[in-house]
């Protein structure tokens, strides 16, 4: 089993999916080029049409404008012995659960019974993880992100009655957007609109706190634009650091803050500058981050962020002053 | 550039040369001083043709850059195991792959003399018989294809794809699929069922998502190995904690693998076998892994981890015999800043939190390492009260620290 195999070559997707558009009917030098382009990488198609239209790999035919299939039947690839045994690791950790009914999972381990599992759960230790996670052994929690996963898939709005983060009982028609799982939360949420918002925001609903959900006949008729609200959601002015490269700080910073978009550039032998783009609901959260650096990292803009920053380690200053009093 | 090719044989060359553009960002070409100019040419244009949509390129004072930009926010799979799906092959490679899944129909046998008798009549291709055996022994270890005896003919058969073998359960299956190649270790590999099923993921995200970790799976995957077989390892380790990188070899019994949900960084948790103590390897400093043979105390050395660990506020084991003593004071408003009350007992692993006065909390934890806590602390700046630890050099530095920072942002008072 490994990993690193030509089994896994984004090449053979190409190719099979050429090979599957030449069963159907043949395909042009174009068809081949766009397919190189939408599956491959960027220079893909350099290197695999020659190597079909010249017979290098002698799976298709040109009959003087287009390509035929010497293949007969669409290729169907069974899991590989690594893929099975993924999946059978996976059968002991309870979010993967979460999809299946049990008997689905006794079907399932039925069918992996051959492959080994890679790890076992008590081989990782996640060591910061919040000792806050969710419950997803309780038969409850399972039935409401299968509902979810229903209406995801559909495009499907359900009714959702639930106890928010600040404790109060809201219940509401939503239109399920994405389920998001924080690893340092070990939890999952939902990211919804509610039916009929003016303002078309989403709204994020831990799972945990869901009393009821049911599906709606109703469905929406387009998918929702999420990357384009995520990108309007970002402040117009970054966060702009400077970090000093004193006790391994810039590797630390760069490792550390690599989850959010943000360029690096250099501004003299041991000082660099770090752009970092965010929005109202990651900024408590970067903050105490770049805190957490100390006077390694200092933050120069935007004004509001600064200011915050300057509120605190003033706040802190006035508690130590107290404290010599 | 005659001799470059999109595709590349070994993973390891590529691994730190991604690394660095992802996590840096900010290097030019003279900046990868180890290798010669026309190998960081070669390495930048596959990573750009692997990685198009997230390449950023700037011009900079020291010449261009380029960066690897990810938005954890918006990736429904991780862009890096395009890099993993970048191993070269042979012409006969993937001949035989097409034309072996295309001949073995579900109830079809053959023997590797038949299989090239019907690639020959099917395609019109001539192989060594030699050459299709190779291929299909090679499939059976790879349990594409299975094979069995029939007196003296080895007879080879396609194993059922997942549609054959479980039609009912593929709706459930490919969503968990989609999650976990996210989420999961070695979730590369569920990408690649994904890619054989041409199912993408749309529906679930990652927050606090690290893609640049999956650079170290072939590391993860020996050590993995290493632990289910309870062998020890030889590890070639790449360190630059110092001005100058220094390699260095260590006889190792791997025995967890400890991995940071803020930071993405995952460690070796082992038995340092010469040194006689435990300590940690970062993942991504970890160049080789060598398997060697089987560790006679395995069990026992778990045992004694199990028994440690809680005394690890990250993954340091300490370097002194004295434990670190840490006794944080918090204001707290009770009721109105519960909150913070909350994130204390949530983020405390372990440490015990007493109400002392009104809202007035303290914190106090017993640690292999007490400079492990120090950033978790600072996120608490603004309400500290004070901070005590028989560690003097600890308590040195934590003030030492916030002083610079006021100082910093001219906020001292003279």
């Amino acid at each position: 089993m490994e990993l690193f195999s030509e089994l896994y070559n984004c090449y053979y997707q190409v190719v099979e999916q050429i090979l599957n558009e030449a069963q159907t009917q043949p395909i042009s030098e174009k068809k081949i080029h766009q397919i190189c382009q939408e599956m491959g990488f960027a220079e893909s198609g350099f290197y695999i049409f020659p190597k079909l239209s010249k017979g290098e790999w002698q799976l298709l035919s040109y009959d003087g404008s287009h390509y035929h299939s010497l293949i007969k039947e669409q290729p169907s690839m069974p899991l590989t012995l690594l893929q099975r045994s993924w999946l059978k690791t996976l059968l002991a950790d309870a979010r993967f659960q979460l999809f299946f009914t049990d008997t689905e999972l006794t079907s399932l381990a039925d069918y992996l019974a051959d492959a080994k599992v890679l790890w076992n759960p008590e081989d990782f230790h996640y060591y910061d993880r919040y000792a806050d996670e969710d419950d997803y052994s309780s038969p409850v929690y399972r039935e409401h992100f299968q509902t979810l996963l229903t209406a995801l898939s559909h495009r499907q709005y359900v009714h959702i009655s639930y106890h928010s983060m600040k404790g109060h009982w809201i219940a509401h028609h939503y239109l399920p957007l994405k389920l998001e799982y924080s690893t340092k939360n070990d939890q999952f949420r939902l990211l919804a609109i509610a039916q009929e918002s003016p303002s078309r925001l989403f709204q994020t609903i831990n799972i945990r706190g869901i009393q009821t959900v049911s599906l709606l006949p109703q469905y929406a008729e387009q998918e929702f634009d999420f990357a384009s609200a995520i990108r309007a959601s970002y402040y117009h002015d970054p966060v702009c650091l400077r970090i000093k490269n004193q006790r391994n700080a810039l590797e630390r910073a760069m490792l550390h803050f690599a989850n959010y978009e943000k360029t690096t550039k250099k501004i003299d032998e041991d000082t660099w500058e770090c752009l970092i783009y965010y929005n109202s609901s990651m900024e408590t959260e970067l903050l105490i981050e770049v805190l957490s650096f100390g006077p390694m990292v200092q933050v120069i803009g935007p004004p509001s962020f600064l200011a915050q920053v300057k509120r605190r380690l003033a706040k802190q200053m006035e508690l130590f002053a107290h404290l010599t009093t | 550039m005659s001799d470059y090719q999109e595709l590349i044989k070994s993973f390891q060359k590529s691994r730190n040369y991604v690394r660095d553009f992802l996590i840096y960002g900010f290097k030019s070409r003279d900046d990868f001083s180890l290798k010669s100019g026309r190998t960081y040419d070669n390495e930048r244009r596959r990573i750009e043709s692997w990685l198009q949509e997230y390449i950023r390129s700037d011009h900079s004072p020291q010449g261009k850059t380029i960066s690897i930009a990810l938005d954890s926010n918006l990736l429904y799979t991780n862009p890096l195991y395009r890099v993993w799906k970048s191993r070269s092959f042979t012409d006969n490679d993937i001949m035989l792959h097409f034309f072996l899944l295309d001949l073995f129909q579900p109830g079809t046998t053959y023997t590797a003399e038949e299989l090239t008798n019907q690639i020959l009549d099917h395609y019109q291709v001539l192989f060594e018989t030699q050459l299709v055996r190779k291929k299909a022994n090679e499939y059976v270890k790879e349990g594409i294809l299975s094979s069995h005896k029939e007196g003296r003919r080895l007879l080879y058969h396609k194993n059922p794809a997942l549609q054959e073998a479980l039609p009912s359960l593929v709706p459930s299956l490919l969503p968990a699929v989609c999650f976990c190649q996210l989420s999961a270790p070695l979730g590369f590999i569920g990408s690649t069922i994904l890619d054989n099923q041409h199912t993408k993921n749309h529906h679930f995200l990652v927050k606090h998502g690290y893609y640049g970790f999956t650079l170290e799976d072939e590391i993860l995957f020996s050590l993995l190995t290493a632990i289910h077989q309870k062998q020890s390892v030889t590890v070639l380790n790449r360190s630059n904690k110092t001005a100058h990188t220094q390699e260095e070899e260590f006889q190792v019994v791997p025995l967890k693998i400890l991995v940071s949900t803020r930071t993405g960084r995952r460690f070796l948790c082992s038995y340092q076998i010469p040194r006689q103590r435990f300590s940690s390897l970062r993942l991504d400093q970890i160049q080789k892994v060598t398997l060697q043979e089987s560790y006679e105390n395995y069990d026992q050395l778990q045992e004694k981890l199990q028994k440690n660990l809680p005394f690890c506020f990250g993954v340091s084991f300490g370097v002194s015999h004295e434990m670190d003593q840490i006794k944080l004071t918090l204001a707290i408003r009770e009721r109105a800043e519960d909150y913070i009350l909350q994130r204390l007992k949530r983020e405390g692993r372990g440490g015990s939190i007493t109400h002392v006065a009104k809202n007035t909390y303290t914190y106090e934890i017993s640690v292999f390492d007490g400079n492990e806590l120090m950033p978790w602390i600072k996120t608490f700046i603004g309400r500290i009260l004070s901070f005590e630890t028989n560690n003097a050099f600890l308590r040195r530095k934590f003030y030492q620290d916030i002083r610079q920072m006021a100082e910093m942002y001219q906020l001292t008072q003279e």
